[in-house]
């Protein structure tokens, strides 16, 4: 008799024990597990949106452009602006200031390409500088490279023309000459075997051609990259004053 | 008879401790359903407002000033995301002996993302003169900045 007794009250400890367990479980599933699933898919959202930025950034800080601004003729009072994207990524031009005018843009530009924009017309003033900015979709503001331009006695004035030379390289000892018929200056060539791209700028003295060659070291000679000596003209005011010449070495 | 009576008791207290443990476990459970769909929402709300935070991306675009020197114009391009508010301080410097300070802000404006506006700074004390310094910062409500440096003209 005693011992059935007892039986009966563990009979009803357990049915207790077991409802228990049940709504433990049944919190844990429907309350706690779910609670924690989205908790963790919100961290897994924030940490993608994280990359996402960094690469934005990096994206950002890889641009490379120059931009020249200049008058579409010596006494115009519309600027032109040339955007050459020297990186490697593709660049949207959103904006393009000349003093504290903006002129909305939507030009895309691909990597190691060029485009002319404009004419943007500019009220003259005598004896007023002119500066010309782009700016693209990543945030990049970019000065014009050929400098401040400066408009006084009815005429344009840049500080200087140049001939701006690129080699993509891995690895190479190159030299590079800019000359026309009536002038060859030195030219250039790097110190030693060199890794990684090489820029070299030539200022000349005045519009017209000039010949591009960029020769690289091979077994003891000089060999002329494919596509070079090139004939560039340098046609400001009309033109940009500042040219750019690329020139692949990487697999030569 | 006597055995049937007694019977009866332990039916009836584990019927009603049963009732009692389910009666008290739902609302546990409840509670916890309840408190657990706060405590997702918080967090999700607060890692949507970090996020937000580290999407914020904007720049001071470009400054000038206006021919007397009293105004000063800050365009802020928004280039991220999400939109944004924000307040714009400038510091000018006058280098003229003896040198002067002068502080400015505008609160609270709107940038809506991809935008750009124009935030005029007026200077109520010393106008600025040309060449002096002005330090710009541009300070977003979700507590990131943007400065920059422009000499008066």
């Amino acid at each position: 008799m005693r011992t059935l007794h007892i039986m009966r009250l563990r009979k009803g400890r357990g049915v207790s024990t077991v409802l228990g367990t049940l709504i433990f479980i049944g919190i844990l599933f429907s309350a706690v597990i779910p609670m924690f699933l989205v908790m963790k898919q919100a961290d897994t959202i924030y940490t993608q949106k994280v990359h996402e930025m960094e690469n934005r950034d990096e994206e950002r800080a890889s641009e490379v452009v120059e931009a020249y601004g200049y008058p579409v003729n010596e006494t115009s009072s519309e600027l032109m602006v040339r955007v050459a994207n020297n990186g490697v990524v593709p660049i949207k031009i959103v904006r393009i200031w000349v003093n504290d005018v903006d002129y909305s843009q939507n030009t895309m530009v691909a990597s190691l390409e060029t485009e002319v924009l404009g004419p943007f017309p500019v009220s003259l003033k005598d004896g007023t500088s002119y500066v010309v900015k782009v700016t693209t979709e990543r945030g990049n503001v970019f000065a014009s490279t050929a400098g401040t331009l400066y408009f006084t006695d009815g005429y344009w004035f840049t500080p200087s023309l140049g001939i701006h030379v690129l080699v993509l390289n891995w690895v190479g000892k190159y030299k590079i000459s800019i000359y026309n018929i009536t002038w060859h200056p030195e030219g250039y060539e790097t110190q030693g075997i060199d890794f990684g791209d090489i820029e070299w700028s030539q200022l000349v003295d005045e519009p017209g051609g000039y010949t591009v060659s960029v020769m690289k070291k091979k077994g003891g000679d000089w060999v002329p990259l494919p596509g070079t000596p090139i004939g560039v003209v340098i046609t400001w005011p009309g033109g940009s004053p500042v040219i750019n010449v690329i020139a692949d070495g990487r697999d030569f | 008879m006597t055995r049937e009576r007694r019977g009866l008791t332990p039916v009836i207290a584990t019927i009603i401790l049963s009732a009692v443990v389910i009666a008290v476990g739902g609302a546990v459970w409840s509670y916890a359903q309840g408190a657990s769909i706060v405590i997702a929402n918080d967090y999700v709300n607060g890692t949507l407002s970090l996020m937000k935070e580290v999407t914020e991306r904007f720049t001071v675009e470009h400054v000038s000033n206006n021919s007397d020197g009293s105004i000063l114009y800050v365009w802020i391009y928004n280039y991220g995301d999400v939109d944004i508010v924000v307040d714009v301080y400038a510091n000018a410097t006058h280098y003229a002996a003896p040198p002067t300070y002068n502080f400015s802000s505008t609160l609270n404006t709107t940038v809506v993302s991809g935008g750009i506006v124009r935030i005029e700074v007026s200077y109520q004390g010393n106008p600025l003169q040309i060449g002096d310094e002005v330090a710009i910062k541009a300070h977003s409500r979700r507590q990131n900045n943007a400065y920059s440096t422009y000499y008066a003209s």
